[in-house]
């Protein structure tokens, strides 16, 4: 078994590493995949607090509310990558770029 | 166990730094599905066989094909595509008679835009390795100093009480037979949490799926004659 | 064959009965527009006569020995709340699955003949397919929910239906105001299975029953609460006062559309409802006597304004609603037997008057042209008799048996209700009974003045069109002689004991195969409750009961008859209706009020639909344009617009400035944390 502390810094670690990807990324996809790093560390966060929590405390639902939140996460992280591509793909149509400095129409 | 979890720590971190560091789209894609894998493999580790599964599913099977066919679609595989690197204002500018980026335009149009209050505003690389470095100081500092119980996990209870949503101590034999007890994280013990536990949350998810479905249809339509608010592709494409 | 039928496959055979007639709407409704017209007919023809034979073949072997149940599956469950799916055929479901699939079967086939000229041939199946998989789900289910399920069903196939030619304006509207109606109904419908649910925790049926004396010990201000609601649903489906002004209206669809939903099945639901919950509403004394009242006036009401209506297919509408009074009245007086007893005779006699209007109308519209009210009207008919001798015989044999003349099945059904008013002796039991005698005396009247006018005396229309009628088609008239046949016969299945006794029958089979289904709301009945059924016979009560009302039914049809059926009979007809001669000739008050259905339309139109009007507009007016629009939107706007003003001298347009601002704020967030979290 792997000791709770490490498995939070990988987390976080991999959060950072979509942090910078983030910041430093000009194309909107790879910004996008950057994002999915983050919410896939913020779930690895949750899976570690539910085993946690199930070795000192015995109720099912509490348990397993942390995995059902990575579902959750999970879930939305597929709507919101749905919607950014949908947006990408008609920025792309309009300005034939996915630069994400581009999209400066909304300045000012 | 133990063995698992190292070698997924080690691949998702070559995985992400695959992803940050490649300026090809395609590479960065690979970066972020082994860090995904092994992501995987984490979740196995900590005793969550479903979560490690979905995992793979939605993320792996699903998200990437998506990124792949966006990343088809936009025909921008590196970063250089879009733009050159450093600069504001310095997207692709299209020549109105191929239909192609050119640099010849570009250069000029790079010329035009520059604007003095604009560009002093530009964040260098150097910033963002600066600006997430502090975030993962902050981050192990809290974690270092998390309470002495998050040194090791607790022992986990052999099985649930499906009915009673208890932990019970059974036989791995009466695991087997009794179809009322639930192993940690096995699928059934996870969706007896989603249905008795948060349902509510589960139909509100749904909702928002749905939601997005048609948002992304909405988004990403060809211009519709006679329907208001899509864009005539045909008419706009001249000048990006 | 053999092999299908055992045991084993009860399973198969019980969900069989619904799912045929599913199969035939999905394939009507995917195909219909490729098949041609044999094929498409005799697929839902097929499909429903195929689930008649089941069913009859289930009612024979399994029902009488014990209630069969289906597997089951869990529709809805979450904490603390669970439905099941599954379908329960027991003795009164057995009985209403076997008239609906019967009288169906017969009204699909006529269907053939008389739709063969539309050109929504397939699409009219697949919605008749759609009905009666709806109406089966209703009374197969085991739960209110399931019967919630079907009971929508057939409403929404009801307003399909309906406005089947949509084309015209009036049906379009005609559809509509039957859904609306029925939504109301439906309103009541549902809070009266919310309380249920609420005290119980349960909607199954066997549950309930199981729960009987926990229901019997339940405060009885919350059963009437749950009765009433419920009793609101069944005024809207089954067409009673205030909700009953669709059905009348409904008669803008298609004739066997008529017969099947408006008459012989889906207006029967809310009584089948009402029977299928006995063990509730037995003790919830003020909602049986609310549901004996409205039953007694509607019967009266409907009754009344039947008499006067021109157009051959309202009568037989005000008709159906008047008889459905009785059923309520009946069922109101906790004789729910006699009330499913009616239901079972009339949906043989009403579907046969139905559908022999219809062969009238198909014959006259051959060359009045589709939609001609004038192939409607009776007073433009006259003398069928000789060009439609089995129409005009059938409908006879109907129309006797809906005015109760004696040895028809439905003097057996009306006499029943009538002596359990007369037989409970109280003052509501003697007002049930006054109002029921007069409704009968109408029901009589309106009967032979439709056989008089239409099939006997000289033809008042248009000459060409009486030349050209001719008797309809054999797939028309071989449902007409089976239904006269079943109208004649279903009543000898109940004898009333003074004419059962001397012959020797004991316990007639309708009472005895029915007992079941009321085992358990009786034994929870105090001693001496009104609802108890009571075992003695008195014959010299009964014995004048069937008397007078076989002296009242015969007395009236015959005079109704010999006025409407001459041409001097009319003349008086038309000085009692019409005062003054040529232009100066108006409506005599009464006749015109009955005419006019006693303004309730009208009433409704200014009570209720105009201040919704009203409100709605004030609401448009103060509400949305001026509150929301104004104040709320544009205001909501105009404040943003303003703070915005300000801020905006920050925004770049660049993403990635603000995903700058978020990281740094994250870190910021995540420092303090770490301070404040150290301190303590």
């Amino acid at each position: 078994m792997p000791e709770p502390k490490v498995v939070l810094f990988l987390a976080a670690f991999l959060f950072c590493c979509g942090v910078y990807g983030v910041l430093s990324r000009r194309h909107l996809i790879m910004l996008l995949m950057s994002l999915e790093l983050m919410l896939n560390a913020i779930n690895i966060m949750l899976v570690t607090f539910s085993r946690h929590w199930a070795g000192k405390n015995h109720d099912m639902l509490g348990s397993h509310a942390g995995q059902f939140f990575t579902l959750m996460v999970m879930a939305v992280a597929a709507a919101e990558v749905g919607i950014g591509l949908a947006i990408i793909v008609a920025l792309y149509r309009r300005k034939h770029t996915a630069d994400a400095d581009a999209a400066t129409d909304l300045k000012n | 166990m133990i063995a698992l979890f190292w070698i997924s720590f080690i691949v998702s971190l070559v995985g992400s730094a695959l992803l940050i560091t490649q300026k090809h789209a395609v590479y960065a894609l690979l970066g972020l599905l082994i860090a995904f894998g092994a992501s995987a493999g984490v979740f196995l580790s900590l005793d969550a066989p479903f979560i490690a599964v979905s995992q793979i599913l939605i993320y792996a099977g699903a998200l990437a094909v998506m990124f792949l066919f966006v990343l088809m679609f936009t025909d921008t595989r590196t970063e250089e595509d879009v733009g050159l690197p450093g600069a504001v204002g310095s997207r692709a500018v299209f020549d109105p008679a191929t239909g192609r980026p050119s640099k010849k335009k570009k250069k000029k149009a790079d010329e035009e835009e520059k604007k003095p209050a604009l560009s002093g505003m530009v964040m260098p690389k150097p910033m963002a390795v600066a600006v997430s470095l502090a975030l993962l100081v902050c981050f192990t500092a809290t974690i270092v100093t998390l309470p002495s119980d998050y040194n090791r996990f607790g022992p986990l209870p052999s099985a649930y009480d499906g009915i009673n949503f208890e932990g019970v101590e059974r036989s791995a034999d009466q695991i087997k037979t009794d179809p009322n007890l639930l192993p940690f994280g096995s699928t059934e013990a996870v969706s007896r949490t989603i249905f008795e536990g948060f349902p509510l949350a589960f139909e509100v998810v749904s909702l928002l799926i749905f939601a997005a479905v048609l948002g992304a249809v909405l988004l990403a339509r060809r211009h519709l004659v006679g329907i208001p608010g899509t864009q005539d592709v045909a008419k706009e494409s001249g000048h990006a | 064959m053999g092999d299908l039928f055992n045991s084993e496959n009860k399973e198969l055979l019980i969900w069989a009965v619904p799912l045929l007639p599913l199969l035939g709407f999905l394939i009507n409704g995917a195909f219909g527009r490729r098949m041609n017209l044999a094929s498409s007919g005799g697929i839902a023809s097929g499909a429903v006569v195929c689930s008649f034979i089941i069913a009859v073949y289930m009612f024979i072997q399994y029902v009488p020995t014990a209630p069969i149940m289906s597997d089951g599956y869990t529709w809805m469950g979450t904490a603390g709340f669970r439905i099941d799916f599954r379908l329960l055929v027991d003795r009164l479901s057995g009985l209403y699955m076997l008239v609906i699939t019967g009288v169906a079967s017969l009204i699909h086939i006529y269907s053939v003949g008389y739709m063969s000229h539309d050109e929504g041939y397939a699409r009219y199946f697949a919605y008749l397919n759609l009905f009666v998989f709806s109406m089966l789900m209703l009374v197969m289910g085991d739960s209110l929910v399931t019967l919630f399920l079907g009971w929508e069903g057939v409403g929404l196939c009801s307003y399909l239906l309906i406005g089947f030619w949509y084309k015209e304006m009036p049906n379009a509207i005609a559809g509509k105001k039957a859904f609306i109606a029925n939504r109301v109904g439906d309103f009541g419908f549902m809070i009266g299975m919310f309380l249920i649910f609420w005290h119980f925790g349960t909607l199954g049926y066997t549950d309930l029953i199981g729960r009987a004396a926990e229901v019997a010990a339940t405060d009885h201000t919350l059963l009437n609460w749950a009765c009433i609601c419920l009793f609101v649903g069944a005024c809207g489906k089954s067409a009673q006062i205030p909700l009953y002004v669709w059905l009348p209206d409904a008669m803008a669809g298609p004739t066997p559309v008529s017969a099947l939903i408006h008459a012989a099945t889906m207006v029967t639901a809310g009584i089948y409802m009402v029977a299928r919950m006995n063990f509730v509403f037995v003790h919830a004394e003020l909602a049986m006597d609310i549901v004996a009242i409205v039953g007694g006036v509607t019967a009266l009401f409907a009754g009344t304004i039947g008499l006067v209506q021109r157009d051959i297919k309202k009568v037989l509408a005000y008709s159906t609603v008047s008889q459905l009074g009785f059923m309520f009245m009946a069922a109101g007086l906790g004789a729910f037997h006699v009330a499913v007893f009616h239901v079972f005779t009339h949906a043989f006699f009403k579907a046969l008057l139905f559908l022999g209007s219809g062969s009238v109308i198909h014959a006259l519209e051959h060359t009045l042209g589709h939609g001609n009210p004038d192939s409607q009207d009776m007073w433009k008919m006259g003398g069928l008799k000789e060009k439609m001798p089995i129409t005009m015989a059938t409908m006879t044999i109907g129309a006797m048996a809906l005015s109760g003349i004696p040895l028809f099945s439905g003097f057996f059904s009306k006499d029943a209700i009538l002596f359990t008013a007369f037989h409970r002796g109280d003052l509501l039991g003697y007002i049930i009974y006054g109002l029921g005698v007069l409704a009968a005396i109408c029901t009589a009247f309106y009967s032979f003045r439709l056989i008089g006018l239409t099939f006997f005396g000289k033809w008042r229309g248009n000459e060409h069109a009486y030349a050209h009628a001719d008797e309809s088609p054999r797939s028309m008239t071989m449902p007409l002689i089976v239904l006269a046949l079943f109208a004649i016969l279903a009543g000898y299945l109940w004898l009333p004991p003074a004419l059962a006794h001397p012959i020797g029958i004991e316990h007639p089979w309708f009472e005895e195969w029915l007992a079941p289904a009321w085992a358990a709301a009786q034994s929870t009945l105090p001693e001496g409750s009104h609802y108890r059924f009571s075992t003695e016979h008195h014959m010299g009560a009964e014995w004048m009961n069937i008397l007078i009302s076989s002296v009242i039914a015969i007395g009236v049809a015959v005079f109704a008859f010999m006025i409407y059926s001459k041409p001097q009979g009319l003349e008086k007809v038309k000085k009692l209706a019409f005062v003054g001669e040529g232009d100066a000739q108006r409506m005599t008050p009464w006749y015109k009020l009955l005419l006019n259905k006693y303004y309730v339309d009208e009433i409704y139109e200014k009570l209720v639909i105009g201040p919704i009007r009203i409100a709605s507009d004030v609401l448009f007016v103060v509400v949305d344009v001026i509150v929301i629009d104004l104040l709320f939107v544009n205001g909501s706007a105009m404040l943003v617009k303003a703070s915005s003003d300000l801020g905006r001298k920050m925004q770049t347009g660049y993403v990635r400035h603000y995903l700058y601002a978020f990281a740094v704020g994250m870190v910021v967030l995540s420092a303090l944390f770490l301070l404040i979290a150290n301190q303590r």
